[in-house]
């Protein structure tokens, strides 16, 4: 089994999942994870797909290449290490850092006028603490009076960080760019 | 009395929690009229909080009849330091604010609440409700809080600007 990770953007229409997972489907590659968005009007997917040994990254693009030019897409096709596992899985088999080291799950919520420079100020005070991101989504949109920024982040902060330490800094870079942050662990409820 | 501009995000007022009234005067009074008129005014809209019209008081205005999410309903409710006593249950719906126009999200609250406060008339009063009012006072209360839904949102996944997508080309 290879591993490959295929990225497609585009202008946006409606059928260029069906058509991608159409030549994925014929070739017996299975979707392992994937993520679709459309960003700006324009078609933008990441797929990690795993296909039969005979079958490689380059065979993937190369079978997509009909479908590229069909819709004007930009797809590309790597090869993807995958010794490279998420920590709670390599934890599992190495014995790695548990859960309370791995510490907690947090939603980062930032918005305001928009401005140059909201998601360097924001992802390099969470690098200073360590905290990994999990996933993030901007969107720009404009209302009656201004533009206006929105970033909701989900972040890993490790156990070892000073939880009102971290707030304190957020506040500070919210002070500075004069934007709205809020920040929260994510609240577990067992039901 | 007078139907108020709604401010919108990011306005400083938005984002400043609100002080208690401690009495209620005839300026309180006109704020409630003032409340309930804009609301009546602006299409689509159940709810207003004072600061989201610029004054940075704790009271709001609500009306949820009528509304085809509402399951429980007290009609028009005009609430001065409104405080939640309760919460139970969670339940996640889109949610839309006057005052933050260009996005939408899906926001988990609680399902069912009680909170006090004061009516226009300076009685304590104790409102127990559920399902979409409910969700509609937390709404509201967040705004007296400084807050608005986008300090909500729980997932990246959940965030949606509000856009026109592109319609189906022809194939």
């Amino acid at each position: 089994m290879n591993l490959s990770c295929i990225t497609i953007i585009g202008p946006d229409r409606p059928g260029i999942v069906a058509s991608v997972t159409e030549v994925l489907a014929l070739t017996s590659c299975s979707i392992e994870d994937s993520e679709m968005a459309i960003l700006h009007g324009h078609f933008a997917m990441m797929l990690v797909v795993s296909s039969p040994k005979d079958i490689y990254a380059q065979d993937l693009e190369l079978s997509l290449t009909e479908l590229s030019s069909e819709l004007g897409l930009t797809i590309v096709a790597r090869p993807l290490d995958d010794s490279v596992l998420a920590p709670a899985s390599s934890s599992e088999i190495t014995g790695g850092p548990a859960d309370s080291q791995l510490g907690k799950e947090w939603y980062i919520n930032a918005y305001g006028q928009d401005r140059v420079g909201i998601v360097h100020a924001v992802s390099t005070c969470l690098a200073e603490h360590s905290v990994n991101i999990l996933n993030l989504r901007t969107q720009l949109s404009s209302g009656s009076t201004q533009a206006v920024y929105a970033m909701v982040i989900h972040a890993q902060v490790p156990a070892a960080v000073d939880e009102s330490e971290l707030q304190d800094a957020l506040s500070i870079v919210a002070g500075k760019l004069n934007i709205q942050i809020s920040a929260s662990p994510v609240e577990d409820s067992t039901l | 009395m007078a139907i108020r501009q709604v401010l919108e995000i990011p306005h400083t007022v938005l984002s400043t929690p609100t002080k208690p009234v401690a009495k209620i005067s005839d300026f309180e009074s006109n704020l409630a009229q003032d409340l309930i008129d804009t609301m009546r005014a602006s299409p689509g809209c159940v709810g207003l909080a004072a600061n989201q019209i610029g004054i940075p008081l704790r009271a709001f205005a609500l009306d949820v009849s009528g509304h085809k999410k509402t399951t429980e309903c007290h009609g028009l409710i005009v609430l001065f330091n409104p405080e939640i006593q309760t919460k139970q249950g969670l339940e996640t719906i889109r949610e839309g604010c006057m005052s933050v126009p260009h996005f939408t999200a899906d926001i988990p609250r609680a399902f069912e609440i009680s909170l006090t406060g004061l009516t226009h008339e300076e009685r304590p009063i104790e409102i127990t409700t559920r399902g979409f009012e409910a969700r509609a006072v937390l709404h509201e209360i967040d705004h007296l809080n400084g807050l608005v839904f986008l300090d909500r949102v729980t997932n990246p996944s959940n965030l949606f600007s509000r856009k026109v997508y592109l319609a189906s080309p022809d194939r």
